[in-house]
């Protein structure tokens, strides 16, 4: 049996303990367009391995000079402030 | 089309690619309301190998607006996966598929699905059971019944489908687009032809539904049971999305991989504003917007370019037309109909006015009982159960549009403009005073008496059922 949908996977490792019929608060990604998260240093408080599972890490710079760094992985987005950063992703580009 | 592939992008995405929306007081349950929305336009019957299915990576969404904001106050949201039996055969199916779990079906389809409002998400079920495409007399004998199967009970007297269905929905497509050249009316165009019968350019062809039947204390505010129309409460505003990941990646050997937040990439309230109303450079952006920022588009409603096209696409047919078009005349009964609803004392005894936020919504005043003989022409053909009252599966929501554009329902706002006489005659496919939903077969149409209202779909064995044959060069 293949299960063809990874989200769904994701969604069900992370959200599996919400049994039908009870009401849990709205996932981000039911809502929508969800706001991005805007961080200059990283979150220690939420363990590494656990951000791991949420799958594959996109990185997304519009505009090098502005250092604003999108990250996107699993159903979320957070916007990383950092010039240096992102000037080393570019060089890493070249 | 009433918004089958009606925007540049959405129409290179067809999974995602907002059909069609209805949303009407159950005519057999009348405590109930029916939601239904379509999506992947223009399936043709005979897909195989890879037959139709909703997409595993797009979120779709029926929001429920109650409180005037043209925000959604309510959302049922059906997401989508796919399982396959044998990856190592090429076929959909191996034998006959006479259940929803027979072993001969090879790629299955299942969805969740759940209602979110005051901030609160409630999964109503998962891993519900669609039905398979209709693939032909040997692979999906007895397709009703398989389809009924795919009728699921929710918690809170609520029933859902999701899955293939008959269009429903009826349009000479091929005329509108050939430069307004409606048939049986050509020898009026500025381009004359003989007189031909309209032809209704979905007959044959399916759709994908997901279809809610929920009771009208699930939709208003803190649970009225809709049952005074000039109540505010008693009327909803309804419209549909689709959403995809930010972003998408072609990556090793399997399927596209989505990633970050869902972003809108569709929607759909009153049928045809998209196709017709919203000019060509907005209309992608038309469909990544909500409802509470439609006013940024309200001048393509006031003045709508079909309006300024008619006479001159048809000479000296629509005079007073020409006038109110060329004076600049601000529509304020499109607007009306299709921006804010219709505010009490415009139609005598009837009202479906959600506010003075204008709001592409499809809006159903639920107090209105269902029509014994209903009119295709609803609302304008005496019929407050019909469209623009919301929209039920056979009304003739073309010709309703068509005749509003062309000045119609201009007299409801100034007493002193006389319609032109064919604004009150012109009409698409069918002449909608000869027809009921029943004859509409007539045209390739056929709907069901209940849940989920819309056909069963056209076998892929059996249609087109015209035989082309060739005798070489």
């Amino acid at each position: 049996m293949n299960k063809v949908t990874r989200r769904v996977f994701l969604r069900r490792a992370s959200l599996g303990v919400a049994a039908v019929g009870v009401a849990t608060t709205v996932p981000g990604f039911l809502r929508g367009s969800v706001k991005p998260t805007t961080k200059t240093s990283p979150n220690s408080a939420r363990p590494l391995a656990t951000v791991a599972q949420e799958g594959p890490l996109v990185a997304h710079i519009q505009d090098v000079s502005s250092g604003q760094i999108t990250l996107m992985i699993g159903s979320r987005e957070v916007t990383y402030q950092n010039r240096e950063m992102a000037n080393q992703l570019l060089l890493a580009a070249q | 089309m009433s918004s089958h592939r009606e925007a540049p992008e959405i129409s290179k995405d067809p999974v995602a690619d907002n059909t069609d929306l209805y949303a009407f007081v159950s005519p057999d349950q009348p405590d109930t309301v029916t939601l239904i929305a379509n999506f992947i336009p223009l399936e043709d019957p005979a897909a195989g190998p890879n037959f139709y299915e909703f997409g595993n990576d797009v979120v779709y969404q029926i929001n429920i607006a109650n409180s005037g904001q043209g925000t959604a106050d309510i959302t049922y949201s059906f997401e989508f996966y796919t399982e396959i039996r044998d990856p190592e055969t090429f076929l959909y199916n191996t034998g006959t598929i006479s259940s929803l779990d027979s072993a001969n079906w090879n790629r299955r389809q299942f969805y969740s699905v759940t209602r979110i409002s005051g901030g609160r998400a409630e999964v109503l079920a998962r891993d519900l059971p669609c039905p398979p495409c209709n693939v032909g007399p040997l692979s999906t004998p007895g397709y009703a019944n398989l389809a009924q199967a795919a009728v699921h009970t929710l918690p809170g007297n609520r029933t859902v489908f999701a899955g293939q269905r008959a269009e429903g929905f009826y349009v000479d497509l091929g005329a509108i687009f050939d430069l307004g050249d409606l048939r049986p009316f050509q020898t009026l165009h500025i381009g004359p032809r003989p007189a031909a019968p309209g032809v209704n350019a979905t007959a044959g062809k399916n759709v994908h539904s997901i279809a809610l039947r929920v009771p009208k204390t699930d939709l208003t505010r803190g649970g009225y049971a809709a049952t005074d129309g000039s109540d505010p409460r008693s009327v909803i505003g309804v419209w549909a999305v689709a959403q995809r990941h930010k972003a998408s990646l072609l990556h090793g050997d399997g399927p596209s991989f989505g990633v970050g937040p869902f972003k809108q990439v569709s929607r759909l309230g009153m049928p045809l504003i998209n196709e017709v109303i919203i000019p060509m450079g907005r209309k992608d952006r038309w469909n990544l917007d909500s409802p509470d920022h439609d006013q940024q588009f309200a001048a393509y409603y006031e003045h709508p370019g079909l309006a300024g096209l008619l006479p001159v696409l048809y000479p000296d047919v629509f005079p007073n037309l020409a006038a109110l078009d060329k004076a600049g005349t601000s529509r304020a009964d499109l607007v009306a109909i299709l921006l804010t609803g219709i505010p009490t004392g415009v139609v005598s005894g009837f009202q479906n006015y959600t506010g003075t936020v204008q709001a592409d919504m499809l809006r159903l005043n639920m107090a209105v009982a269902p029509t014994a003989s209903p009119s295709l022409m609803g609302l304008l053909g005496g019929d407050a159960a019909g469209f623009p009252n919301g929209r039920r599966v056979f009304d003739d929501v073309t010709t309703i549009e068509l005749r509003a554009i062309a000045g119609a329902t201009y007299a409801l706002v100034d007493k002193s403009y006389k319609p032109d006489a064919a604004a009150g005659l012109i009409y698409d496919v069918i002449d909608p005073t000869k027809y009921s939903p029943a004859t509409l077969s007539g045209i390739g149409v056929t709907y069901l008496d209940s849940f989920p209202y819309l056909g069963t779909p056209y076998d892929g064995f059996d249609t087109p059922s015209t035989t082309t044959t060739s005798t070489g060069i």
